[in-house]
């Protein structure tokens, strides 16, 4: 059975994959852009509780109103669509580490 | 337990061995290493809180089950059902109750009371918790307990590798999934078939009755190719399939982004270098759209606000006339969008505002202004 150790090394590596997806469809402003976009959803997450979500409609409401909406403004002028890149980086990890996502 | 449902891959990631995670990792590492801009992005990435970045990684696994941007109601359901599953798997029931046994018992086994105990998990820092040492009795019962908790374990394991539990077939039978021997049997039973069916055909070389070498290498290569574009471009095959189904414009349109390469491949082009033309409307139309499709409010607004910018700023360079026209055309254009988003009354709340702000330039450049 797979062990934390291990699920934070995937999603690590994830984050790694999609770092190199990014660097290589945007120009030196993706730093600028994530950094700020990453600062807005700290600040918004600041004293939020695991426990506030209840039903999948809570995750969705705060997924949308305090991270989605910060990279969709990060992105906002992209002709590139991030969820795209996101979903597409994802689907290489799991082929690479050999998993269908079929 | 054959409960194969891999939903955005979920299922197959936690069949995925440490060696297999950390092989992966390691050439991720590598790459990242030797490119800089993507060293910086994903410093950036990982300053984002823990709880931010594990409601962004499920949000982001849930856009990732449909190829769909995140989240999808649709998936994110099936992604916890397909969590439900594992957690009440017997296998897993029995293996954590097992576990908890075991530990639980060597820690009374090793002469912690349960007031000791909590107290250490309440202070780890300290080396020598509060509380009274655990009797004789306590000892030889937290020993007891570990003996108990292993043999669950060892028992769970056994009956999962080799006999399959009755509940766990049951549960199977109950939710519509094979158990272990009956996927093995259908294998085994396929590839029976297939060694009966199929006849060699020169070294390492094997095809159906009836079909001719010739036929056979022009079947393989023709498949080597779908191979290949399936590969390359199936899941923007998939994706389109989702979108055509769903049988509406802004699908379409996002289909016809998805496929088209040169977008694919395209630089950012920064909002200040976009100019107020045909192509950048139907473009920022599209977006609008899709997030109007996606229920995305945010990403409609912007989109909007966006559009206003560009406006605005191109108005600076005109004279008045002309800036009267390129306003009069550009209230046209927030009439298409104000047809795209009738549905939307928030969407629409905001689009009133900027068609007042357009409404309240003409007036102004009509009074001379």
């Amino acid at each position: 059975m797979i062990t934390p150790k291990t699920l934070s090394s995937i999603l690590d590596s994830f984050m790694g994959r999609l770092s190199l997806a990014l660097a290589e469809k945007f120009d030196d402003d993706i730093v600028v852009r994530l950094s700020s976009a990453v600062t807005s959803i700290n600040e918004k997450m600041a004293g939020f509780s695991i426990e506030d979500i209840h039903t999948v409609e809570d995750l969705m409401k705060i997924t949308e109103e305090n991270i989605l909406s910060e990279f969709s403004l990060a992105f906002r002028d992209s002709v590139e669509d991030i969820d795209i890149i996101v979903a597409q980086c994802w689907k290489d990890h799991m082929q690479a580490l050999g998993v269908s996502i079929d | 337990m054959a409960n194969e449902r891999s939903f955005w891959g979920f299922a197959g990631v936690l069949n995925i061995t440490p060696e297999q995670a950390e092989t992966v990792a390691a050439d991720i590492e590598a790459q990242v290493e030797n490119n800089p801009r993507a060293r910086e992005i994903l410093q950036t990435l990982k300053r984002l809180a823990p709880v931010a970045g594990a409601i962004a990684v499920s949000a982001f696994l849930g856009g990732c089950g449909g190829g769909a941007p995140a989240p999808n109601p649709d998936v994110v359901d099936r992604s916890m059902t397909a969590l439900k599953d594992y957690i009440t798997n017997p296998g897993t029931i029995s293996g954590a109750a097992g576990t908890i046994l075991l530990m639980w018992g060597l820690v009374r086994a090793s002469g912690f009371s349960i007031a000791r105990t909590i107290n250490m998990f309440r202070d780890p820092a300290d080396r020598v918790p509060e509380g009274p040492p655990a009797s004789k009795s306590d000892k030889r019962m937290g020993r007891n307990l570990a003996m108990v908790g292993s043999a669950i374990m060892l028992l769970t394991g056994l009956v999962n590798a080799f006999i399959e539990h009755p509940v766990t077939r049951a549960y199977a039978a109950r939710e519509g999934t094979e158990t272990i021997t009956e996927a093995t049997d259908r294998l085994k039973q396929l590839e029976a078939t297939r060694a009966t069916e199929a006849k060699p055909y020169g070294p390492g070389i094997t095809v159906p009755p009836g079909v001719s070498e010739e036929q056979h290498r022009a079947y393989e290569s023709g498949r080597a190719e779908e191979r290949s574009d399936v590969e390359q471009d199936g899941w923007k095959i998939r994706r389109g399939e989702e979108l055509r189904a769903e049988g509406s414009e802004a699908y379409a349109a996002a289909e016809g982004a998805v496929q088209s390469e040169e977008a694919r491949t395209a630089r950012v082009v920064s909002e200040s270098e976009r100019e107020l033309n045909d192509a950048e409307i139907t473009r920022v139309k599209s977006n609008i759209q899709l997030s109007i499709a996606h229920g995305r409010l945010a990403a409609v607004n912007n989109a909007m606000d966006s559009l206003v910018r560009i406006w605005e700023r191109n108005l600076q360079a005109k004279a008045r006339q002309e800036a009267l026209e390129t306003t009069r055309e550009f209230q046209d254009t927030l009439a298409e969008i104000d047809l795209i988003v009738k549905d939307n009354p928030q969407a629409r709340t905001h689009l009133d505002a900027l068609r007042q702000r357009v409404h309240d330039k003409i007036v102004a450049l009509e009074g001379g202004e």
